[in-house]
């Protein structure tokens, strides 16, 4: 089955392509979308009209839950069954640093600079990691900061006036293709065992 | 080394302009505001320091000092350009200053050229500084057209910055030019605008370095443009060099095509890739955006930011560009943008962060693409539509 991935940034394009590529490799992706990252919030209704299969993942950002960016974003619209909406908790980068042991041990610090899970709902059993602000911005100023690998700190630390390090997807994404563990992140984020779970039934 | 800081009066269309550089610096202005006048700074000093060169044919080559000299530089008679070179280890360690300034002479039944008002070198490490000029001893209108920086036997103590403007390098690739077989004997002296030099080039590289160049020139190839396979580098029986890979198409050998049959954005990506690898100094890419699909193009700023760190050492790279896809990189600091805004007084340059209004978009989070872009947009342009 064909299916076109969505997703706002290069690092949840690879995300999106490695659990495919894990989990489901009867699926083949056709096209990724979309063209520019600001467009999501616009297009992600209009993939609900289409009638082929779109998995979407993006950052649950500044809402205080889901179910509020999916009325803010598509109202009352129920959503296709041929798409997969998805959100993470924090941004994609929490579920890349969910694996504690694999990234600290890949970025060269110390795993304690990653904090432990927290439980953010008791009764529906969920937790995930919080971070003190912006997870891709801790990691960069907090944990690749504390890197002992030159390069790794040079490519993940902003420029003055920069929003990422100046080398941040292509550092970044061959970790996610090669060496993030994505059962062991899925036992510290609820958001990310669900989708995998949902991806596995879609 | 690379070049930290450029002060430029009456140099085409700015007046009076200094600007701090970096190692990785994007020149970004609406049409006409000087992009390419200001990289043109730096090629104009390597016309002067290269093979067969010289300050009068750099001046030459760009129609004499009057067509110069800025429309706007109205009490200043000469023009001034002063550099700085930084170690590129450090870029907050400067090694050299050089200054030249000169003006028109001639005119009636004299030759027009140029001629030199002052030019100074400064060894910013030990202070030492060798100075000459209109007043000084032993200088006529005859030595007063050559600068000493072009001249192996005077510049002995400064032969670093001789040696950094000889290894510059400019691209601007016009893939009809490429394919024109007939310009490769046309442009082998003159200056290279528009690459028409760059399978000149290649041949001119040793065969190991150059199979090198090419092995990973295939290999990125091979993700941008799949059906082309084995780019191989060959001279035909007339000593012609040329580019030849093998297309993929239903024949399972695939066919073998050269330059000619290269598409506009493989011609493009291959000279962009050349200039990155084989650049020893500064290298000066004009819009590398032209032609090619906005996935590539977005992948340009991390690309460039690799490959100019090789073999412990960083090359200096300029950018021109429009792309909105380039600039909306998050890497891309605000030191790293250099706006071109221009007035009926000349041309300003300034960095990003040094622009308050740029500054507090990007403190909001605002990318590159999205402060610096309106920013430098033509005012009225929906008037466009009204013709």
């Amino acid at each position: 089955m064909k299916v076109d991935i969505v997703g706002e940034d290069e690092v949840t394009r690879a995300v999106l392509k490695r659990m495919i590529s894990a989990y489901r490799n009867d699926l083949s992706i056709d096209k990724i979308l979309p063209v520019r990252g600001g467009q999501i919030k616009v297009s992600a209704p209009k993939y609900n009209l289409l009638q082929s299969p779109v998995i979407l993942l993006t950052d649950l950002d500044v809402y205080d839950c889901p179910p509020s960016l999916i009325q803010d974003w598509f109202g009352n619209t129920a959503l296709n069954s041929s798409y997969l909406f998805r959100i993470a908790y924090g941004e994609t980068e929490s579920w890349l640093m969910a694996d504690r042991k694999g990234f600290s041990k890949w970025i060269n610090a110390d795993i304690n600079l990653i904090p432990l899970p927290s439980i953010v709902d008791k009764r529906k059993n969920i937790i995930e990691i919080i971070f003190p602000y912006k997870p891709s911005l801790y990691m960069m100023k907090k944990i690749a900061s504390a890197s002992k690998n030159d390069t790794i700190r040079d490519s993940l630390l902003p420029k003055e006036g920069a929003k990422k390090g100046p080398l941040y997807n292509s550092i970044l994404v061959p970790f996610i293709e090669k060496i993030w563990n994505i059962e062991d992140a899925a036992k510290n984020s609820t958001s990310l065992a669900k989708t995998l779970e949902r991806l596995k039934s879609f | 080394m690379i070049i930290s800081n450029i002060k430029l009066v009456n140099w085409k269309n700015f007046k009076n302009v200094e600007v701090e550089l970096t190692e990785r610096n994007f020149i970004v202005g609406a049409n006409a505001s000087g992009k390419s006048n200001f990289l043109d700074v730096i090629r104009f000093l390597r016309d002067i320091v290269k093979q067969a060169g010289g300050l009068q044919y750099a001046v030459d080559q760009r129609g004499g000092v009057s067509k110069i000299r800025c429309l706007s530089g109205r009490q200043v008679a000469g023009v001034s350009i002063t550099i700085q070179l930084a170690s590129s280890t450090n870029e907050h360690e400067p090694l050299w200053e050089y200054a030249l300034s000169f003006k028109h002479s001639g005119g009636g039944i004299f030759k027009n050229q140029a001629s030199i008002i002052s030019e100074r070198v400064e060894n910013l490490k030990t202070n030492q500084v060798y100075s000459r000029g209109t007043e000084t001893d032993g200088e006529d209108s005859e030595t007063l057209k050559f600068t000493h920086l072009e001249q192996p036997t005077v510049n002995s103590e400064y032969r670093d910055i001789y040696y950094f403007f000889q290894e510059t390098q400019y691209l601007h690739i016009v893939p009809q030019l490429i394919r024109d077989a007939d310009s490769y004997l046309l442009a082998s002296n003159k200056e290279d605008y528009y690459g028409r030099n760059l399978l000149d080039k290649m041949n001119r590289t040793n065969k190991k370095t150059r199979d090198s160049y090419l092995r990973r020139i295939n290999d990125i190839l091979q993700i941008a443009v799949p059906q082309l396979k084995n780019i191989d580098f060959i001279t035909d029986d007339k000593g012609i060099p040329h580019l030849e890979a093998i297309y993929q198409h239903w024949r399972a050998k695939g066919a073998k095509q050269q330059e000619a049959q290269f598409s506009d954005g493989t011609l493009r990506l291959i000279g962009f890739m050349w200039a990155l690898l084989d650049g020893q100094e500064t290298i000066l890419l004009e819009e590398p955006e032209l032609y090619l699909h906005s996935a590539i193009v977005k992948q340009i700023p991390e690309f460039i930011y690799k490959m100019q760190r090789r073999k412990g050492r960083v090359r200096q790279v300029f950018i021109s560009t429009h792309s909105y896809d380039i600039l909306s990189n998050e890497g891309i600091g605000g030191n790293e943008t250099i706006i071109l805004i221009p007035s009926k007084e000349g041309t300003g340059i300034f960095k990003a962060l040094d622009l308050k209004d740029i500054k507090k978009q990007l403190d909001a989070g605002f990318t590159i693409a999205e402060s610096v872009i309106p920013k430098i947009a033509p005012s009225n342009i929906q008037q466009m539509l009204e013709f």
